[in-house]
């Protein structure tokens, strides 16, 4: 055989084994799909950053796509009934789980929550309350707490204290609506389960975590007394007008934002995520938080605690060990869930153990006591309940759709209470009540 | 046996049905059916079905009381589009046979709400009616107009009338059209003859035209009660059937309980109860029309 033709065989040989390997390295290439639910520029951004590649760095042999709808929900139950869908999916919270998880749709984690030690990783009342039936079917991704929200210039500038009870919450509203400035600014017209903010405040802060927990467990009922009072106090701010002047049935999310940036509001109630948000319409003005007021004597201001998003695993998912690992990933560096904080700023808080250290630099201020202050009252053990991380789904449903009813006199407190007890009753008896911590 | 020329006429025209046929049996007959099949189930709309019989047709009667109010809101706004825009487009549409000049214009200008998308004209009535930003919140500060002010979305005794002004604004040059392409059909000779016997306008317009309108005013009132039935967008986009399900229909509520709530058995319950109203409108029609009250 001739020298020349040698080499040529010894060039196709080398090329064929260089090509046999890229496509046996391609082929094992795993590609997981990751559905979120979060559309924000921002978040979206701070995922890819923080997350998608760092995950790819760390895990060559996977190629993880992130993809995001509008209409997501729709979305993702069309796929999952048609046995289609990604490998890991968004939920709402736990509360939102329970559905997907009786129609088998999601992989049940309790293996792989052994294999990587998920239990100790994060926090036991945000494992607690993602189990159901005795089985961990989603962790928690995202936690958050109800806050109070102020204008701190006009504050200052109208010598104006916060309120530390009741009275004094109520003489403060007195005084922001005399002088002309809506005391709290507050939309539901385009998102009716931003009522679940209100009940879940009421409802904890002055009926109180005890009882809040005795009703969730059936000790007690929705009919007696705390939890009238609950919605009595909530009427009462509503019909002064303190609450978006009564339109907050005719105000979109956005609108109140706009209200508060306008300065024609003063305070909001309002979750962490809010933090989304209130950087941006703050323009010309400081803004700051506040822990909610003590709204009944006797009852300690809980810190609510609630899981604003959780992650599962599709069941038809055909690498659930490496959507396991990717699961993981999240909650294994506390610098990166400081970083995924600080970037997608009031989402994306991984209920895992932190340190100011963990954050970077530029970390906000305020958002440091934030995390801080979730902190203190997890430690201390006085956490009150979201509505919808605690609550079973049609009972939340209940609450928030009829809420504004009540306000309008349209139903009465009663009434709310006692279809609130009967549809809960049914809930309980299902098996439907996420676990309380 | 038929040839085979006579077998290809006889059946060419099945060539033509069956593709439009295929499609509307799996995008409407089939939907149709399993509608009626899931409405005896308790289904979340995800996992298995579960045979529950006629349990979700006795808690609509028995325990909905927002359907209840949805089916109210319906009648309601079935009162108004059978009146106002029904008087509205016929009067002006008669006016508008009268004008020797310019019928083109106006008949543009009454049309021109009617070709943009209900969506963006719900926004745009929603901003309107915005008690802050929009022109109800500058009523506020002019005391003479505040009266208005109660016309709001956030009201729950006037919410319901504020959309159906909105979709009345969208709607009623649709009438307008068909009522005014209807009279243009109707003989010049019988105005004629009847001026000469000295008929008035308004003569002319109630004892000519009203009777020879007839038949279109049957169908449209059929077509209108049907659609007031279906309405959905409007309150959805406005008030998603807010404040306090004050401005709830039967269609938001069906919404809300198949997609939101997540029992999708239920809300096909929900549609077979609607649907059975509408078919009573359809018996109306056929009956009217047996009686010849469609012709004239």
């Amino acid at each position: 055989m001739g020298k020349k033709k040698l080499i040529a065989i010894g060039i196709v040989v080398v090329l064929g084994i260089a090509l046999g390997s890229f496509t046996s390295a391609s082929a094992k290439k795993v590609t997981l799909v990751w559905w979120t639910e979060y559309h924000a520029a921002r978040i979206y951004d701070a995922i890819r950053e923080t997350i998608e590649k760092p995950f790819e760095i760390a895990n060559p042999d996977v190629d993880l796509k992130v993809e995001y709808f509008p209409d997501y929900d729709r979305i993702l139950r069309t796929a999952l009934v048609a046995e289609a869908g990604p490998d890991i999916i968004d939920l709402h919270g736990p509360s939102y789980a329970i559905e997907y998880v009786d129609a088998n749709m999601l992989l049940l984690l309790d293996e792989y929550a052994e294999k990587f030690g998920w239990k100790e990783k994060i926090f036991p009342w945000a494992i607690a309350c993602s189990m159901y039936k005795g089985h961990l079917t989603s962790l928690p991704v995202h936690y958050e707490t109800m806050l109070l929200w102020y204008n701190r210039t006009m504050f200052e500038e109208k010598g104006w204290n916060l309120a530390t009870d009741w009275d004094s919450f109520v003489s403060l509203c007195e005084k922001q609506d005399a002088a002309g400035v809506i005391p709290l600014t507050y939309g539901s017209v385009d998102f009716v389960i931003a009522n679940s903010w209100m009940t879940s405040i009421f409802f904890s802060c002055i009926a109180g975590p005890e009882n809040v927990k005795r009703v969730l467990t059936g000790e007690m009922k929705w009919t007696e007394e705390p939890f009238k009072k609950a919605i009595e106090k909530y009427r009462f701010l509503w019909q002064k007008g303190w609450i978006s002047e009564k339109q907050s049935a005719a105000l979109a999310l956005d609108d109140s934002w706009g209200l508060w940036q306008d300065k024609r509001a003063a305070m909001k109630f309002e979750g962490t995520w809010a933090l989304q948000n209130v950087f941006d319409f703050s323009k010309g003005f400081d803004w700051d938080w506040a822990p909610i007021p003590q709204l009944e004597p006797g009852v300690v201001p809980p810190v609510i605690m609630g899981i604003g998003s959780n992650i599962a695993l599709n069941a038809k998912t055909e690498h659930p060990d490496q959507a396991a690992t990717f699961l993981d990933f999240l909650f294994s560096d506390p610098k990166r869930a400081g970083r995924i904080m600080d970037a997608a700023r009031g989402e994306f808080w991984v209920p895992i153990k932190l340190s100011k250290a963990d954050f970077p630099p530029e970390f906000d201020e305020r958002m440091i006591r934030c995390f801080e202050y979730m902190g203190e009252g997890m430690a201390s053990g006085n956490i009150g309940y979201c509505t919808w991380t605690f609550w079973p789904p049609k009972t939340d449903a209940f609450q928030y759709q009829n809420l504004d009813s009540v306000v309008l006199d349209r139903m009465s407190i009663e009434d709310y209470l006692a279809s609130s007890q009967e549809i809960f009753e049914q809930e309980l008896a299902e098996g439907r009540v996420p676990t309380l911590p | 046996m038929p040839s085979g020329r006579k077998l290809y006429t006889r059946y060419l025209g099945w060539i033509f049905v069956i593709p439009g046929l295929a499609l509307y049996t799996v995008v409407v007959l089939g939907p149709s059916v399993a509608t009626v099949r899931y409405a005896f189930f308790d289904w979340s709309g995800l996992g298995k079905p579960q045979w529950v019989g006629f349990k979700n047709f006795v808690d609509i009667v028995l325990h909905d009381w927002v359907f209840r109010i949805g089916l109210v809101n319906n009648i309601k706004y079935l009162i108004i589009f059978l009146t106002v825009p029904m008087i509205l487009g016929v009067t002006l549409a008669y006016i508008t046979t009268l004008v020797r000049r310019g019928v083109a214009v106006y008949s543009t200008i009454f049309f021109l709400p009617v070709v943009i998308a209900s969506v963006v004209t719900a926004r745009i009535w929603a901003w309107i009616y915005h008690p802050f930003f929009g022109v109800t919140g500058a009523l506020k500060d002019i005391s003479w107009l505040q009266w208005l002010t109660q016309f709001s979305l956030g009201n729950p005794d006037y919410a319901l009338y504020t959309i159906a002004f909105a979709d009345l604004w969208h709607w009623w040059g649709f009438m307008f059209v068909i009522y005014h392409g209807a009279l243009r059909q109707i003989d010049v000779q019988l105005y004629e003859a009847a001026r000469i016997e000295g008929a008035s306008t308004w003569q002319l317009f109630f004892k000519i035209s009203l009777p020879l309108l007839r038949p279109t005013i049957v169908f449209l009132y059929l077509l209108q009660m049907i659609w007031c039935f279906m309405t959905f967008d409007y309150v959805y986009i406005m008030t998603r059937g807010g404040p306090g399900h004050a401005s709830e229909l039967a269609t938001t509520w069906i919404y809300d309980q198949a997609f939101i709530q997540f029992e999708a058995g239920y809300a096909c319950a929900l549609t077979i109860y609607l649907t059975l109203i509408c078919v009573v409108f359809v018996v109306l029609y056929l009956y009217l029309k047996r009686r010849g009250w469609e012709s004239y």
